[in-house]
């Protein structure tokens, strides 16, 4: 006999349509809710932890779940914690892969939400973290032999949000002088992050915080900030970098420590255009593709390094950081910078000395290929020991290249342009130019060497014949 | 009834507190045990568990185990035994175990110097509480006075000076004690890590108490693996941290039954337990037994006859669970980032690349030439042979690659055999011959 009911709303013949402890009851209606799609957040863990690591999913797309089922397993510092469904529904998207990152109060996964939303089920949905209680509803008397019990009082009583009590004694967390530093800039040492030994909050971290502290009150960050009348105010859109950005801006910034000595020049390209058009013309072998400027100038590169080896070699100062030494490589593996929808990247061609005219020209293609279609592999991506970067397909004159950290010589070539020029009879003629930017290590490398193994490169690239000598 | 039915009567009952200690020695069953208490364990009821377990190492749930464990030294493998008697190390009587448990963090040591204590007790809002530590750190305070839990949960003891009396803290307060939490050389000691899980309206916290483990010195070798370097995985790491033993000079000699009394008197004070008419389980056998408040008893191996238990311990201890889970990461012997010093056997041109996805090996890269064409069609060669191969059903890579690839020249046979020696030893843990650098 169902005459247990207390809810003032519902009227003894009415009934919920599951027998879930805690369950509101709702009102019997015939029409199926709508589909409606949702993205379900990932609640607060607490202990003011901003971001867990996935460690598996239970579901899949088109997985139906009722509530209380488990979605994933997540690791938040040292504990895996089991986020379970507040609906049910059907699962549409999950927005991470095991292992990823997941923030809190962001999506986890969309749901397909099958069930009525109460009011207070909406704040788990796309919007704030804060979880309201419904005073009304009271909990359901008859109990699912079962379901535990507990999870029945998220969604009835009003409910406080208690963190766990985290009480980083000020003491055992930092010297007497920190704790000076906190009292009198009034801060509580619980809000700090330690950098010191076992998380100890050190004086640095003190004054970081209070700098931090007073920038928080600036314009906020959140993504789309809503603005009636926005002809002054800037907006700003937070985008984290991609992988690729952030590998750019470690490597450029470890790059940037070593002092550069920039050497640029314009070389004569008439005779190696005429060669080129010669070649890509009349080809001398059956198959041999269309050659670019590229390669002849990795050749030239090469040759001239047999001359200053200097240029090819590696600064250590791992080894011994008070006895910084050079390593000489006898392998000349040119890397080249391309420059690929996912961003820079420099893939290299191994033993350029080695290699002929046309082989580089293959191995230009071929990585440019793989390049293109995100398919180069790490063996193609190390152990290059000098760059060039040939900026000049894209456009601009002058570039300073930025060195790769762990080599000692980037050349950095510009685009061919015609320009007008004098001859030995003083006649105005047109000439074909190009500039050739050398940035190198300043600290190993002397301006004389770069100077006069640029002009040995000048040399191959004017006159060509120059490196037929050379042929083995 | 037997034994196993009426632990688990016991164990589903509302009775509010339990207390339970394992006379095994079997991480896998002690695991299991714990797991079955986590899920069917009643909800508001808050359990105690200890156990010791034999020499292991236990990996968090989401770790690499190859990242994480040197897995020659863990194996005996018939054919390293002429490396291991050239060293002057004790040599560990039995095989020492690798387990992934269920619970978060990261890697730790076990013998039979170690105390494990877990605490299954009701949720609030998935936040699982270390409170317990705390009560850990009163019963330990018994013994040694210098122990304290520090910001990340574990339980630390300050190896410095007495301090001055007007700097003694409370001595009801577990985060502080009465000596200074350095000497200038040592950092305070680690005597006990934990980790936890939450899962529904249950959580659970467990942890470790070195007490006096004769391992101490050995533990950081077992722990650094030699594959690390090789290996990029988003997996999470350890935190290393240098470990002490409880009993030092200045303290008297409990051994781990009276530690885990006394850890048991703590649990009985804080939630001032009821235990009329119940013999706790003390240095002998206790039956289990129970009053209203209380239930209590010693465990053993008679309970894997609970199905449930059962079929945990063998999933725990399945080659599959500790190498096959859902995860990525890559072995490569020249990775992007750094330079790892390779063995000087290695063959210099070669390079390896191996992609591995749940234990099995998705992709590979692996060539001996310097030239890129024949390096390309060497790849493909490796490839063929090792696409898909499960690496926990594998003996031998050297075996695998010797038979599988076909070359031409003693050199390159001699390279194939050097890169599946290498091989072996980063993700097999065969530790490699020094008289094979002449073959």
């Amino acid at each position: 006999m169902r005459s247990l009911f207390r809810s003032p709303q519902v009227a003894w013949h009415q009934f919920s349509r599951r027998p879930y402890p805690g369950r509101s009851i709702r009102p019997f209606h015939i029409s199926s809710p709508l589909a409606v799609i949702k993205p379900f957040l990932l609640s607060d863990i607490g202990e003011g932890i901003k971001e867990v690591q996935i460690i598996q999913w239970f579901v899949e797309p088109e997985a139906r779940v009722e509530q209380f089922d488990k979605l994933c397993e997540v690791q938040s510092d040292k504990a895996a914690v089991e986020i379970t469904s507040r609906f049910d529904g059907v699962i549409k998207k999950l927005h991470y892969e095991p292992e990823d990152m997941a923030q809190v109060g962001q999506p986890l996964c969309d749901i397909d939400v099958l069930s009525e939303i109460e009011p207070e089920d909406e704040t788990a949905l796309g919007s704030t973290n804060k979880q309201a209680g419904s005073p009304e509803t009271p909990q359901q008397p008859q109990k699912a032999a079962e379901r535990p019990q507990s999870q029945s009082g998220e969604a009835n009583k009003p409910l406080e949000v208690s963190k766990a009590p985290n009480t980083r004694d000020a003491s055992s967390s930092a010297t007497p002088a920190v704790r000076g530093l906190l009292k009198d800039l009034k801060i509580d040492i619980s809000e700090v992050t330690g950098t010191g030994k076992d998380g100890r909050v050190l004086k640095e971290d003190v004054q970081k915080h209070a700098s931090s502290r007073s920038l928080e009150s600036a314009p906020s960050s959140s993504p789309i900030p809503s603005q009636p009348n926005s002809d002054t105010a800037q907006t700003e859109n937070i985008i984290p970098l991609t992988p690729i950005q952030s590998q750019m801006f470690k490597t450029m910034t470890r790059s940037l420590m070593i002092p550069h000595f920039l050497y640029t020049d314009e070389l004569n390209v008439n005779a190696l255009s005429s060669l080129r058009h010669h070649l890509n013309t009349h080809p001398s072998l059956p198959d041999q593709q269309k050659l670019s400027y590229l390669p002849f100038i990795i050749k030239a590169l090469s040759l001239a390094l047999d001359n200053y080896p200097i240029l090819n070699a590696r600064v250590d100062t791992e080894t011994d950081a008070s006895r910084p030494r050079l390593v000489m490589r006898s392998a000349h593996n040119v890397g080249i910078a391309m420059d690929t929808p996912q961003g820079l990247i420099v893939p290299n061609i191994k033993n350029v000395n080695t290699l002929s005219i046309a082989t580089i020209a293959s191995e230009v293609q071929r990585l440019q290929s793989l390049a293109l279609a995100s398919k180069l592999t790490p063996a193609d991506l190390t152990g290059g020991t000098i760059t060039v970067s040939n900026i000049g397909s894209i456009g601009g004159t002058y570039v300073a290249p930025i060195l790769v950290s762990s080599e000692v010589a980037i050349l950095g070539i510009g685009k061919k342009r015609v320009v007008p020029a004098f001859d030995e009879a003083g006649n105005v003629v047109k000439r074909e130019v190009m500039n050739l930017s050398w940035s190198a290590d300043h600290r190993v490398v002397d301006g004389a060497t770069v100077a006069r193994c640029a002009e040995v490169v000048r040399g191959f690239v004017e006159r060509p014949e120059g490196m037929i000598v050379r042929l083995r | 009834m037997s034994i196993a039915g009426r632990f688990s009567r016991l164990v589903t009952s509302p009775i509010k507190h339990h207390v339970y200690v394992s006379r095994s020695s079997d991480v896998a069953l002690n695991l299991s045990i714990e797991h079955y208490l986590f899920q069917r364990s009643h909800p508001a009821s808050t359990v105690l568990f200890l156990y010791v377990n034999k020499p292991c190492i236990v990996i968090g749930t989401n770790q690499n185990p190859w990242f994480e464990v040197n897995h020659a030294l863990t194996r005996r493998n018939a054919a390293s035994l002429d490396s291991f008697s050239q060293r002057d190390e004790p040599v560990p009587k039995d095989e020492i175990r690798v387990i992934r448990r269920r619970s978060g963090g990261g890697t730790v040591f076990h013998d039979l110097g170690n105390v494990n204590f877990s605490v299954i007790f009701p949720l609030v809002d998935k936040i699982v509480n270390y409170k317990h530590a705390e009560m850990v750190v009163r019963a330990i305070r018994k013994t040694n006075p210098r122990a304290r839990v520090n910001h990340r949960h574990d339980i630390v003891l300050d190896p410095g000076p007495l301090l001055d009396e007007s700097d003694w803290p409370d001595s009801h307060d577990t985060r502080r004690t009465a000596y200074a939490f350095d000497n200038g050389e040592l950092e305070p000691r680690k005597i006990s890590g934990s980790a936890g899980k939450a899962s529904g309206p249950r959580g659970l916290h467990h942890g470790t108490c070195l007490l006096a483990s004769p391992n101490l010195a050995s533990i950081s070798k077992y722990l650094c693996s030699p594959a690390a370097p090789f290996l990029v995985t988003k997996a999470a790491p350890s935190t290393p941290s240098p470990v002490a033993n409880i009993i030092s000079q200045d303290t008297p000699k409990p051994t781990t039954s009276m530690l885990q009394q006394q850890i048991i008197d703590a649990f009985i004070q804080m939630y001032n337990i009821d235990t009329t008419k119940l013999s706790l389980p003390h240095e002998s056998d206790t039956a289990l037994q129970n009053n209203k408040h209380c239930a209590t008893g010693t465990l053993d191996h008679t309970l894997l006859e609970i199905p449930e238990i059962r079929s945990g311990c063998t999933e725990i201890q399945s080659p599959e669970w500790l190498y096959e889970q859902k995860r990525e990461f890559t072995l490569s012997s020249h990775p992007s980032n750094a330079h790892p010093t390779l063995p000087d056997w290695f063959p210099p041109s070669a390079r390896i690349h191996l992609v591995i996805k749940s234990g099995l090996i998705t992709s590979s890269s692996i060539s001996l030439s310097r030239h890129p064409s024949i390096a390309a069609s060497e790849a493909v060669k490796f490839n063929a042979v090792l696409q898909n191969t499960r690496i926990i059903k594998l003996d031998s890579f050297r075996r695998l690659l010797d038979e599988g690839v076909s070359v031409d020249g003693a050199k390159q046979r001699r390279d194939i055999y050097r890169v599946g020696a290498w091989l072996d030893w980063m993700l097999l843990g065969h530790e490699v011959d020094v008289r094979m650098a002449n073959k």
